[in-house]
């Protein structure tokens, strides 16, 4: 079955028929995270870095943000049986509008905060396509844990 | 070139336009001297529209006090101007939802992009305290009506404007000046004579992604940031993906920087949640 996840939401399964998938992920920042052996995955898609600009938001949406929706997911799949040896975490996202100055770069705020989560968790990247231009659709396929990323009408396996 | 210009400006003539019931409305709501009355029956009689301007009158976004039913108390509560601006939201509604095939972007991806833009365009006013006039919301909600003018509408090559922004680092609405001679943004200039949209939706229309050249018109600027943060988040951009080119001078005019940035799109998601049923 389809799962979508929306803009600051989160999915985990153990269903190997589902297909967890994010759409429209710009400056956002989509984490797939997939253990092949308890056979559990999901994704979150998360819209700003830290949590700390608004702790009461952060209550009632910790998705919103890349420290906390992060922290959720793989809470939420340690507690569902994955183990960090096995966990396979890929990214997508973190784009930036042309923004000559550089006035405002959220995309590689959410970014930097993610691996720093990741680092704190003894997690690494497998793969991941971030940065550029591109408005990002990210897919995990339950029933391999293959992961792809779609932009420009393409669909790409992320390995 | 100039030949593909003309053929696309005779197409983006022949568009049909808004319910006639809401065409008729929206001219007598601009003449002052007209009676109310006679604009109220007129959306009376078409039930899309009636519902539409209950449904959003009715939402959290106007806070009203108990539940309003009739067009008449929506015309007291909220004045002959606001219901003009929602009659013209309203009616571009069913426009909006139709697939943008050249865009890559889906069915009600348009619309939901649009109303994202007209959330963010009250954030800013409410989070930075701007004076905005009240068409400002209808603004960001109809800005891009010219992408579906350029793309539903007329089979145009987006891989081939997309590849050819990205090749030469410019925005996509550069690059369709250059392939096709007619940006969307002229584009929307014409569907907006065609169908005698109110001309305070000129400059928005026409210059949001050149806010300097709008004579300092706010609200053009400010749709310009809004539409900017709707594109960042990823929503309604299709092929065009991030290419999107900012207004330095205005984000700096305003004195956004990134704390405030982040926290006006934190608003408008919680925002943004209260209203998903309300345009589905």
């Amino acid at each position: 079955m389809l799962r979508v996840v929306g803009i600051s939401e989160m999915y985990v399964s153990a269903d190997a028929s589902d297909t967890v998938v994010t759409y429209s992920l710009g400056s956002c920042v989509g984490v797939s995270a997939y253990d092949p052996v308890a056979k559990v995955g999901g994704i979150v898609h998360c819209m700003l870095p830290l949590s700390k600009i608004d702790p009461v938001k952060a209550q009632l949406k910790p998705c919103m943000f890349t420290d906390t929706g992060l922290t959720i997911l793989l809470q939420e799949l340690f507690n569902r049986g994955a183990t960090r040896n096995n966990l396979v975490i890929k990214v997508a996202g973190a784009a930036s509008l042309l923004d000559e100055k550089g006035l405002f770069k959220i995309g590689e705020r959410n970014y930097t905060v993610l691996r720093k989560v990741l680092w704190k968790n003894n997690l690494l990247i497998a793969a991941e396509d971030v940065y550029g231009t591109a408005s990002r659709t990210l897919s995990l396929y339950m029933n391999t844990g293959k992961t792809t990323v779609k932009s420009g009408g393409k669909e790409v396996d992320l390995k | 070139m100039s030949d593909i210009r003309e053929k696309l400006i005779e197409k983006i003539k022949s568009i049909p336009a808004i319910p006639v019931s809401a065409a008729k409305a929206i001219r007598l709501l601009q003449d002052q001297d007209k009676n109310l009355s006679e604009a109220i029956r007129l959306i009376e009689y078409d039930p899309g529209l009636t519902t539409n301007i209950l449904k959003l009158v009715n939402s959290s976004a106007f806070a009203a006090e108990r539940k309003i039913t009739s067009l008449q108390e929506a015309m007291v509560r909220l004045g002959a101007k606001n219901i003009l601006q929602m009659l013209i939201g309203s009616s571009m509604a069913p426009v909006m939802n139709l697939p943008v095939a050249g865009y890559d972007i889906p069915p009600g991806e348009l619309w939901r992009s649009a109303v994202t833009a007209a959330i963010y365009t009250d954030e800013i006013k409410r989070i930075l305290k701007l004076n905005l006039p009240p068409h400002a919301f209808t603004a960001a909600l109809i800005h891009d009506i010219g992408k579906i003018a350029l793309a539903s509408f007329i089979q145009l090559n987006p891989e081939e404007i997309i590849s050819y922004a990205q090749s030469k680092g410019i925005s996509f609405v550069q690059a369709e000046q250059e392939k096709l001679g007619v940006n969307h943004t002229e584009a929307g200039m014409i569907l907006l004579k065609a169908w005698n949209l109110p001309e305070v939706f000129e400059k928005p229309i026409m210059y949001h992604h050149e806010p300097e050249k709008a004579d300092g018109d706010v609200v053009t600027e400010i749709v310009h940031i809004a539409d900017a943060l709707t594109m960042m988040e990823g929503i309604g951009t299709g092929n065009e993906g991030l290419h999107y080119k900012i207004s330095d001078n205005i984000f700096e005019k305003y004195k956004l920087d990134v704390d405030v940035l982040e926290h006006i799109i934190c608003s408008v998601q919680i925002k943004r949640d209260e209203l998903k049923d309300m345009f589905s």
